[in-house]
């Protein structure tokens, strides 16, 4: 059977890929090479990237909650590196395909990708976009057109050239998908988004002018799949489950719900850098405390997680390094603008202003991740200071609600606002949040539940059928990726992307203007105000920044090693997710 | 949780001894597992007027406070009030029992007898589908149903009654079958009562006696069965539940090791009920000599 | 028997099917025409794939056909196949459930030797309350109590199933057996108890006694084979209630097996695989007690002339 036919999850690709975004965006740095290697080999052939000046600039890098542990895990003589061995991790959910062609990825794919795939562009540690798979990229002086030129001589792990056919496999094969699709609606021509110029140079032609196309590609779009095994992909979907690609490692093994292992890719085409480990296995599972266990008993050797009390056990454990990093993914509270309650502003500030922050970041996070007002980490250079929330301040929110109810009483029973408060399950986690929400909501609103299962819930919110849930986005380096999840181009109707559905024309200039240069002064000072402008609206509710840890025992080295063949050093960690070629195992 | 449908045990035989008043028959045993159900029974049905913390207040205590004075079963990791939460959370578990087993007893019992008395082509029907109900997997029967349905209170005390209805009307029908034989029946029947007399009359009351002491047994096994789906996840969304409690506070190591008496004092009680149902259904059914019933 | 496995099978196909709209199942929002045109080819792809305009009965026939193939289709999910996925998860199950019998047997057997032979004794009457009070705990209860004691409190079983290896796999399945066994260790000791106080009241005990037999001699050669009917029988009943337990247990120690295959298929209203475990576990509960029935003839040849 031909099953072109995409589970429902599919939808939830949509939704994941916000998931992905930032995911990718963040997680996605790819490949890697470190420190270690010759690298010095590869001419530092500054390629004519014009990436506008976007790639220049020196911008203090967010990167920079990277704690100071972090350092631990870069290697400090690099010439002890040594090879050999096999590398056993743990991650927090089993992927259900690594198809990044009609899958979503969550942050556990994107680790399995980024070393089955690698990306064509990458995030350097100062959080710009950096060449990868590709030599060069040069837009046209508007930005309406960019030539991506791909490096000579790489080869897929089954022996087919990656050159602009296959990049036109994959890349068509995602924006086209009907579902994963509806990301790229605002960002690609709809017409001809991709052509061949030559065997290794394609042109890509942005919706509009766009100065930050290349940051794209060092998402999952970036992840170029064997167009043999894409075809055969076709008549057999389980191989969804055993992908093809171009990076340093290829799937050996693959049981789901039990172990992933991916061997070293002899044929990789980076003579720069040596493959230090022998194998990668990944082993998923989501008991967070077990992970933990697993990584102090030496039965894994690196671990990725969110858990504020695995945070602060491994803390405790001065044996273990970790990367700890919360500039990717946000938490928060999405407002379904679209309908009552939620469409009245003073029901989304009168719920703002009771979330009791103090109580949540102590009995959820315990205290662990920081908490947020706006989608960037202080460090950001994106970030803006004067953006802020009301919270903890409940007495602001009974006016609030009895000017409300005054005005739309068939919203309230008892002068108090009916709402549905949803969140995907089974999640203890989510449930607890749950419970200390409806605690703190209680007074002013009459909250009815709903626990819905991942692939309805991720469904429901990208129909607006809820009032008010919880969610996790937003992790990308460069904002312009969130473009989709905030323009009033992604809502489709039935289906937004734009979750909370919230549209504002001045915003949408802003949004607009900030693609549409390589400025970075310029790009900073309009995403200052597009943060305004998502405080003033009260569409979210904004609660931390996720803390990503990823660990490691002591005999892990050069996590932080990577590089791209032209010496840029890459971003050590996103959401959970990093790189592997560079790293070795101390006997 | 299947494993409470069938008998427990066998009672072992009763020694002879000269009848002793009904309560004094019924042992110590009994009436002190009663006396704990109906505790607890009051203390769920009088929980919004006990002095009792908000079930749902969070930060009452610390994170997983341990217990003291005031807050006797201590805190779980969202700072309520376990003992609040154990109370309250009987409601629903309760409520799911009995809803399931009136269910099971009035479905199952009625075309367990009917079965039983007019045999033929009813008697083959119901029994095959006794049959086929009995091999599915309980639990996942259950699952499965709750699912489709959704996750109310109402749908999963049906959900779980529809799982009483097989080994409840086993019983019934073979109750059934060894009165209908007998010879207080047959001169009923000689006199020239009808169907329904002899039904009600002289049936009725000589199978539900027995099935008494399988409602106390299907009550319990309808609380685990309850827990258990709110264990996995899969119980009434919005509410509180022993099964949800232990699930929440038993299922993250790390919360575990730092406060297990936030799941610690749930399961005792769980424990302690479930127990008492058991032991008084099981006394009821030796004192009765309900023992050729066991399925 | 067949008859009943066919009526399980009905009974699942149905109730997927008229509880809901496979098509919304399948495709989840966009299922609904309101969706819009441009899905209404995927819409179209799905509902021939399915054979979902077939009447219901074709449908059925045809699932059941393919069954009997051993084709149980492909995941709603992950496009994988559902006998791929099954193939993958049930050998751990039932070294789980395997394993749980074992040790049930194990202790309980003895146990009930042990408390018959010293019967109404005050040691027989203080094991009969603790295996009273085994049967108390609900197996989601007892896992957690377990898991605090053993894994975390005393540290002596690991945290996690462990797959590198035989040795590791079932020292790791240890403590989940555990928490299946006991509930049906208490179940057949008491079983078996009464059973035997029974078989030893019985005149062919009286004569071996007489001929000068020790206790233990009787009780092993001579009691034990004929009083083990009633937990035969049981044995067979309490392998749905191993089912029911393994959803917990694999749930909660995170063992990759059938039981959390099927939790979050259901969660995810992923029929296929659902259907497939709930034919394959009735098979088998079906099988297992038909193998009992057998095992009683071997237990007392005068079953097969009574009957």
């Amino acid at each position: 059977m031909f099953v072109s036919v995409r589970p429902r999850q599919l939808l939830a690709v949509l939704f994941a890929f916000a998931l992905i975004a930032s995911a990718c965006g963040g997680g996605s740095d790819d490949p890697v090479e470190d420190a270690g290697g010759s690298d010095a080999a590869d001419t530092d052939d500054t390629t004519t990237d014009s990436d506008g000046g976007a790639t220049d600039t020196d911008t203090s890098g967010e990167g920079a909650d990277e704690s100071a542990d972090g350092s631990d895990l870069v290697t400090e003589d690099p010439t002890a590196a040594q090879s050999g061995g096999t590398l056993r991790v743990g991650i927090e959910g089993e992927p259900d395909s690594l198809n990044p062609t009609s899958t979503a990825f969550a942050p556990g794919a994107i680790l399995m990708g980024t070393a089955i795939f690698d990306t064509l562009t990458a995030w350097s540690e100062d959080d710009l976009w950096v060449n990868n798979l590709t030599e060069s990229w040069t837009p046209n002086d508007d930005f309406t057109s960019w030539d991506m030129k791909l490096r000579p001589g790489i080869t897929f792990s089954d022996g087919e050239p990656l050159n602009a056919d296959a990049v036109l496999r994959s890349v068509e094969a995602q924006v086209n998908d009907p579902l994963i699709g509806l990301i790229f609606i605002p960002v690609f021509d709809p017409e001809t988004p991709f052509e061949k110029v030559d065997d290794l140079t394609v042109r890509i032609t942005p919706l509009g002018s766009n100065a930050v196309i290349p940051a794209y590609f060092a998402t999952q779009l970036g992840m170029i799949g064997s167009p043999a095994w894409l075809d055969a992909r076709d008549v057999d979907p389980s191989l969804d489950q055993m992908p093809i690609g171009a990076g340093p490692f290829k799937i050996e093994s693959r049981v789901q719900d039990s172990v992933t292992r991916l061997a070293r890719n002899d044929g990789w085409w980076r003579d720069d850098q040596e493959i230090y480990l022998d194998a990668i296995e990944i082993f998923p599972n989501n008991q967070e405390g077990q992970r933990a266990d697993q990584l102090l008993l030496g039965d894994l050797d690196m671990n990725h997680s969110t858990d504020g009390d695995s945070a602060i056990r491994l803390r405790a454990e001065p044996s273990i390094k970790r990367i700890e990093d919360d500039s990717g993914e946000e938490f928060f509270f999405i407002f379904n603008t679209s309908s009552p309650p939620f469409d009245d502003i003073r029901v989304r500030q009168a719920a703002t202003h009771a979330f009791p922050r103090e109580e949540y970041n102590e009995l959820i996070d315990q205290n662990i991740p920081r908490v947020a007002d706006s989608l960037f980490t202080p460090e950001s250079r994106w970030f803006n200071p004067d953006v802020t929330q009301i919270v903890d301040q409940p007495e602001l929110s009974g006016p609030l609600i009895e000017a409300y109810c005054a005005d739309v009483p068939e919203s309230c029973t008892d002068g108090k606002v009916d709402i549905e408060y949803q969140y995907n399950g089974p999640s203890l986690s989510l449930d607890n949040t749950a419970a200390v929400m409806r605690n703190a909501w209680e007074p002013f609103f009459n909250i009815e539940t709903q626990v819905v299962p991942q692939d309805d819930f991720i469904t429901e919110v990208a129909t607006g059928q809820f009032d008010v849930t919880t969610y996790r986005t937003h992790g990308n380096v460069d904002p312009e990726i969130e473009f989709t999840f905030l323009s009033c181009s992604a809502i489709l109707g039935v289906f937004s992307l734009n979750w909370s559905r919230y549209c504002d024309p001045a915003r949408e200039e802003l949004l607009l203007a900030q693609r549409n240069t390589a400025d970075e002064a310029e790009r900073i000072e309009l995403w200052q105000q597009i943060s305004q402008s998502i405080a003033d609206s009260y569409q979210y509710l904004i609660t931390n920044h996720t803390n990503w840890i990823v660990s490691a025992n002591e005999n892990v080295n050069g996590v932080c090693d990577g590089t791209n063949v032209d010496g840029d050093t890459l971003q050590c960690s996103l959401n959970g997710a990093w790189r592997f070629p560079q790293i070795w195992l101390s006997q | 949780m299947t494993e409470l449908w069938l008998p427990s045990a066998d009672p072992t035989a009763e020694d002879e001894k000269p009848p002793l008043a009904l309560w004094r028959r019924l042992g110590f045993g009994f009436w002190v597992s009663v006396g704990w159900v109906l505790l607890v029974i009051g203390l769920a049905l009088l929980a919004p007027i006990l002095p009792l913390e908000d079930p749902n207040a969070t930060g009452v205590g610390g994170r997983l406070e341990g217990p003291r004075p005031g807050l006797w079963f201590g805190a779980d990791s969202t700072g309520r009030d376990v003992f609040s939460l154990t109370i309250w959370g009987a409601r629903i578990s309760l409520v799911v029992g009995f809803i399931a087993i009136v269910v099971g007893l009035l479905v199952g019992g009625s075309i367990g007898i009917l079965a039983g008395y007019f045999r033929g082509l009813f008697d083959g029907v119901a029994s095959f589908a006794f049959a086929t109900l009995l091999s599915f997997p309980a639990l996942i029967l259950a699952i499965l149903i709750t699912t489709l349905l959704g996750r109310t209170v109402f749908w999963i005390s049906i959900s779980l009654g529809i799982l009483a209805i097989a080994p409840v009307g086993r019983l019934a029908r073979a109750q059934t079958l060894v009165f209908a034989e007998k010879e207080f029946v047959m001169a009923a029947r000689i006199l020239g009562a009808d169907d329904r007399r002899i039904l009600i009359r002289e049936i009725l009351p000589n199978v539900v006696v027995p099935m008494s002491a399988l409602a106390l047994l299907g009550m319990s096994i309808a609380i685990v069965a309850e827990g258990t789906l709110a264990f996995l996840g899969i119980s009434v969304a919005d509410g509180l539940s022993w099964g949800k409690q232990i699930f929440e506070a038993g299922s993250r190591a790390t919360d575990l090791q730092t406060g297990p008496h936030a799941a610690l004092f749930p399961i005792g009680v769980v424990f302690l009920t479930v127990l008492s149902l058991n032991f008084a259904g099981d006394r009821l059914r030796e004192v009765f000599d309900a023992k050729e019933l066991s399925l | 028997m067949l008859l009943v496995v066919l009526a399980v099978t009905f009974l699942a196909f149905a109730s997927m099917n008229f509880l809901g709209d496979p098509l919304v199942n399948i495709l989840g929002p966009i299922a609904d025409e309101s969706s819009g045109p441009e899905f209404a080819e995927i819409r179209a792809e799905a509902r021939a794939e399915y054979h979902l305009d077939d009447p219901f009965p074709v449908r059925y026939a045809r699932w059941v056909g393919d069954l009997t193939q051993g084709d149980f289709g492909r995941s709603f999910k992950n496009q994988q196949n559902v006998r791929t996925v099954i193939a993958d998860k049930l050998p751990v199950t039932i070294l789980l459930m395997a394993y749980a019998q074992l040790l049930a047997i194990a202790v309980s057997i003895p146990w009930a030797l042990w408390a018959a032979s010293r019967a109404y004794r005050f040691v027989d009457k203080a094991s009969t309350v603790v295996s009273f009070g085994m049967l108390g705990i609900p197996v989601f209860a007892l896992v957690v109590l377990l898991f605090w004691l053993f894994a975390l409190y005393w540290q002596i079983f690991p945290t996690r199933f462990d797959d590198s290896g035989l040795g590791p796999r079932l020292w790791s399945l240890t403590l989940p057996a555990i928490s299946l066994a006991i509930p049906l260790i208490a179940t057949y000791q008491r079983l078996l108890r009464t059973d035997l106080i029974s078989t030893l009241q019985e005149d062919f005990i009286a004569v071996a006694r007489a001929k000068g037999m020790s206790t233990r001699h009787i009780l092993f050669r001579h009691a034990l084979r004929p009083s083990m009917f009633s937990m035969l029988t049981v044995f067979g009943i309490q392998t749905g209630a191993l089912i029911g337990g393994s959803l917990v247990v694999e749930q909660y120690f995170g063992i990759p097996g059938i039981g959390r295959a099927v939790i979050e298929a259901i969660i995810r209203d992923d029929f296929p695989i659902v259907l497939a475990v709930v034919v394959i576990m009735s098979v088998l509960f079906v099988l297992i007690n038909f193998l009992v029935d057998i095992a009683y003839t071997w237990l007392d040849p005068r079953v097969a002339l009574n009957d």
